[in-house]
């Protein structure tokens, strides 16, 4: 296990050489560019020196692309992402800011989806066919059909104009004031949470049924063991070997995937900071937030392998 | 030894097929097991023996099966009144099952320790070590070799052989009144498959088990069991000791099945071969024959009423309207040959 | 016309599996070599081998005289239709979009034998009529067949290629006790009219015997013992051939309860790690030092009756010998 462990970091490191340089490569090919940007942005405010060599000097540019690119793989060896073209600060304390609520909104919407949708997934299939079946059925397609941003909208706008509420706007850091922190969180959350569970919650179903109906459970039936025990502890336990394939997949989603609901809930998260970085053409940024996404995506990967292995013991982790 | 531990009567568990339509998949079926006895009944794919035997434990699915009527009169209880409570406790510590495909009936999650465990603790009051000892000691019993490592592995690292050897195991448990043998021996090798069915037999020599075996193979038949019951369309057409089925079979079909089979101790000239296809139980009249389609002596008699068992000679009995022809045409074909 | 087949000394590598190795048989034409084995004894490798479908790493095979690997592709390409295979789940390998028709005269159309709807149809009518499949029904699909009629119409693909030779590989395992015994009666009927050689690979060893002239047993890629049909189960020589005619019953109490019972222990080992020495000696019930040191020689014992065992001479199996 520990050496498997070590191979699978190791491992990591062509991969994120790999991202680094189709992401550089992809940034520019992009028609337009930062230093006219800038420079435009420095004539406004009032520098007639500045002209496209000097910025372009500015920023780094004037060199060579391989170059640049080695240059910027070098910093990243030794955690430095560079700085950013248009703030005044460094990629990684940019990211780093940004991140944390992002973070902390995924992980939320992660934790309460599936804790809605793995057990009324897992009723549903031992109530097969029932009313309650249908009910919530209807309901997950329901929830999968409906739009984030307009469900989103919704919910931000009747409550103030009913009861004059509104969840805060300012961001506090959790551990600085946990409650009110929560309070910013926890009705995006929960929408991002409800739009995400419908589909989850039919695959639970899917899955569990199928197991339900194995050879395995049979027998377990046929040795006495009462129906509860021979769902959660026969059929369950293989029905979650899917399931937290599906779900490590959807964390990756969710850490850079909830643009809207940060935006129209003013969390300052990173997908904002992705889609300004990528209009400003700001190249260190841009390249270090997509490196920060795929380290995430890679080292959920390694969890959930490890995880598999330790539901189902004829993976042999290699 | 006269004693009856099983009677079943009048039983029908029903099927609503993909397309609708209901698919009598035991239609009427009736009889009794001796106490100690070792039973087969044989069957082809479609005749029910399956269905027959699931619906006395009742699990049968819901949907798509139903069991519609019938009595299954069990050590003196008739399991179709139980409660599903009293189901569950019945099952495992007084009938035990184990089924066709031993890779696919084990749970591959869990060691082969934990789920024959789990079959105790089920019904007895144990605590966790003795009950592994006890898994380690039933491995034991069935010639697994070095149980003390093998019970703590998982179905996946054991041999065919060996995962059917622990679901006999896993059967006996909690040493049941009757264990009920599906096909046990289907997906085995020809001389895995002897070793498994001499365990069997053994056991139940030596704990008295029923044993109800169910099976489309006549030489296991001919080699293990005590007698011998042959289902189609979903009952009963011909029970009779062994001996007596093998040597003077009276029903066409036992006839036709003993002699589609060739003999490996003698020339069999050419393999008589039952015209036709299992019949599809959802389109045969109720009022019929199930083997008249196929059958060569079939008149109008035959497709208007059902035939029911009638005694032979002793405990063999048949269902069939014509058994004075097929017994004079089985003595000329014999005679040809 | 003697020795139209032959195939000698394969040997398949497979990874490091040796799935049959050091074969050596030769079949007549209008014979029935019956080939049996467990799971794993590389029967059906061995059928693939001689159909020319598998690479095999070294060895022979003779096809009317021919080596299989020395034929140009063109040639081979032609020699297909006159090899043919069929295996025990016809269903798998037919489109389930196409009639029965379409799938039985697919073949003759991927190698241009025969253009032109009309002809398709009245050859697919002759095979269908052939196998005991009413030519009325040719246009309906493989689904709404059962398991026998299935392989019927399998069959009737198979020989709307006019081939000479078919490997038939559990070809009625998977089918209930009935529809077996109509299976192999059309088997012998269409070899006996059609004057076709067979390879009838099986795990049911009273099917193969009956319907076999020579039987090969098999065990982890090795044939142990080869004889005709008929003295098999007279006179077995290998262990593992009586064994395996021990295993299997015979249905009639009367025979059967009588009958000599040899009970092997464990089951045929990973032919990744085949035993050194006699493959068998693992679970050979006579196995002394020798077996486990050398391999035994096959050797002619009796005309047409050969095996491959340290305790077998020509006046028959002692064992002991040697130990």
């Amino acid at each position: 296990m520990g050496k498997y462990l070590v191979k699978r970091i190791v491992l990591l490191i062509p991969t994120l050489i790999l991202v680094c340089l189709v992401v550089f490569i992809m940034m520019r090919c992009l028609p337009g560019g930062a230093v006219e940007a800038l420079l435009y942005k420095l004539q406004a405010a009032g520098d007639t020196t500045a002209t496209t060599e000097s910025v372009e000097r500015m920023l780094g540019l004037d060199r060579p692309a391989v170059t640049q690119f080695f240059v910027w793989l070098w910093g990243v060896v030794r955690g430095d992402l560079g700085n950013c073209f248009f703030q005044n600060e460094t990629v990684s304390h940019c990211i780093g800011r940004q991140i944390v609520p992002s973070l902390e909104l995924g992980f939320l919407i992660l934790i309460i989806s599936n804790l809605i949708s793995i057990p009324l997934g897992v009723f549903c299939a031992a109530h097969q066919d029932s009313i309650s079946d249908h009910t919530i059925r209807i309901i997950s397609l329901l929830l999968m059909s409906i739009p984030v941003f307009w469900i989103a909208t919704v919910v931000l706008i009747y409550p103030a104009l009913w009861w004059r509420w509104a969840p805060p706007t300012e961001y506090v850091h959790f551990f600085d004031d946990p409650i009110r922190n929560l309070k910013m969180f926890i009705v995006p959350a929960i929408l991002g949470a409800v739009t995400n569970c419908g589909m989850q919650l039919r695959y639970v179903r899917t899955v569990t049924l199928e197991t339900m109906r194995a050879d395995y459970v049979r027998t377990a039936r046929a040795k006495g063991v009462p129906q509860r025990k021979v769902l959660f502890h026969h059929a369950l336990r293989n029905a979650m070997l899917p399931v937290i394939t599906l779900v490590g997949g959807s964390v990756a989603a969710m850490v850079g995937g909830s643009v809207i609901l940060e935006s129209l809930y003013s969390i300052p998260g990173i997908g904002a900071l992705v889609v300004t970085a990528l209009n400003n053409r700001d190249y260190p940024l841009v390249q270090g937030c997509v490196l920060v996404f795929s380290f995430i995506v890679m080292v959920i990967n390694v969890i959930v392998d490890v995880l598999y292995k330790k539901f189902d013991p004829r993976i042999t982790l290699e | 030894m006269e004693e009856n531990i099983l009677e079943v009567k009048n039983l029908r568990t029903h099927f609503i097929g993909k397309n609708g339509k209901q698919v009598r998949a035991v239609d009427g079926l009736s009889y009794s097991v001796k106490r100690g006895e070792f039973t087969a009944i044989i069957g082809e794919s479609g005749s029910g023996k399956t269905v027959g035997a699931l619906s006395l434990l009742r699990l049968i699915p819901y949907p798509p099966g139903l069991i519609l009527g019938g009595e299954v009169m069990f050590d003196g209880r008739d399991l179709m009144q139980l409660s599903d409570a009293e189901m569950e406790k019945l099952r495992g510590l007084e009938i035990s099952m184990i089924f066709q495909e031993p890779a696919a009936a084990l749970n591959p999650v869990l060691t082969i320790g934990e789920q024959i465990t789990e079959a105790i603790t089920t019904h007895i009051k144990m605590g966790k070590q003795e009950a592994w000892e006890k898994a380690i000691a039933l491995l034991r019993m069935v010639d697994i070799p070095n149980p003390e490592e093998r019970v703590k592995q998982y179905p996946f690292e054991f041999s065919g052989g060996m995962q059917q050897r622990a679901m006999i195991a896993m059967a006996m448990s909690c040493e049941p009144k009757l264990l009920i043998c599906d096909e046990p021996t289907t997906a085995l090798d020809v001389t895995v498959q002897a070793q498994v069915l001499e365990q069997i037999d053994h056991l139940r020599k030596q704990t008295g088990t029923t044993v109800i075996l169910i099976t489309h193979n006549l030489g296991v038949v001919a080699r293990h069991a005590d007698s011998v019951k042959i289902m189609y369309g979903g009952k009963i057409v011909e029970e009779g000791p062994t001996e007596a089925i093998f040597a003077d079979p009276h029903h066409p079909y036992t006839v036709g099945l003993i002699r589609a089979v060739p003999r490996l101790d003698r020339e069999s000239g050419k393999l008589f071969a039952i015209e036709g296809e299992p019949p599809d139980m959802s389109s045969v009249p109720v009022n019929s024959c199930a083997f008249a389609a196929r059958c060569p002596y079939a008149d109008e008699r035959c497709t208007s009423e059902r035939p029911a068992l009638t005694a032979v000679e002793g405990k063999h009995r048949c269902a069939c309207f014509h058994m004075e022809r097929v017994i004079e045409t089985r003595e000329e074909a014999a005679a040809d040959a | 016309m003697h020795f139209p087949v032959t195939a000698g000394l394969l040997k398949r590598t497979v990874g490091h599996v040796k799935a049959v190795d050091g074969v050596s048989f030769t079949i007549k034409r209008g014979q029935i070599l019956g080939v049996v084995g467990e799971s794993g004894s590389g029967k059906s490798t061995l059928g693939n081998c001689v159909l020319g479908l598998l690479d095999y790493t070294d060895g022979e095979i003779y096809y009317e005289g021919q080596e299989l690997k020395s034929i140009p592709k063109k040639a081979m390409k032609r020699l297909r239709n006159r090899l043919q295979a069929i295996s025990q789940d016809p269903f798998s390998s037919m489109d389930p979009r196409m009639d029965i028709a379409a799938i039985v005269t697919e073949g003759l159309s991927i190698h241009d034998m025969v253009k032109g709807k009309k002809e398709k149809e009245e050859i697919a009518a002759r095979m269908l009529e052939m196998v005991g499949i009413n030519p009325a029904f040719m246009h309906r699909f493989p689904h709404e067949f059962s398991g026998g009629q299935r392989q019927r119409i399998s069959i009737a693909r198979t020989l709307a290629l006019q081939p000479n030779f078919i490997v038939c590989d559990e070809i009625v395992s998977a089918l209930d006790v009935s529809i077996q015994a109509q299976i192999v009666n059309l088997m012998e009927k269409l070899q006996q009219e059609l004057n076709l050689t067979y390879i009838f690979i099986g795990h049911d060893l009273s099917v193969v015997r009956h319907i076999s002239d020579g039987i090969a047993v098999m065990y982890l890629g090795k044939i142990v013992e080869l004889s005709p049909a008929k003295e098999l189960y007279q006179n077995p020589l290998h262990p593992y051939t009586k064994s395996l005619i021990s295993a299997a019953p015979i249905p009639d109490p009367a025979v059967d309860k009588k009958r000599e019972r040899i009970l092997l222990q464990g089951e045929i080992p990973s032919p990744m790690h085949p035993p050194e020495g006699c493959r068998f000696c693992t679970r050979c019930p006579y196995a002394a030092a020798v077996c486990h040191e050398a391999e035994p020689e096959f050797t002619e014992v009796s005309p047409g009756h050969f095996t491959a065992c340290h305790f077998v001479d020509k006046t028959g199996f002692h064992p002991g010998k040697g130990a």
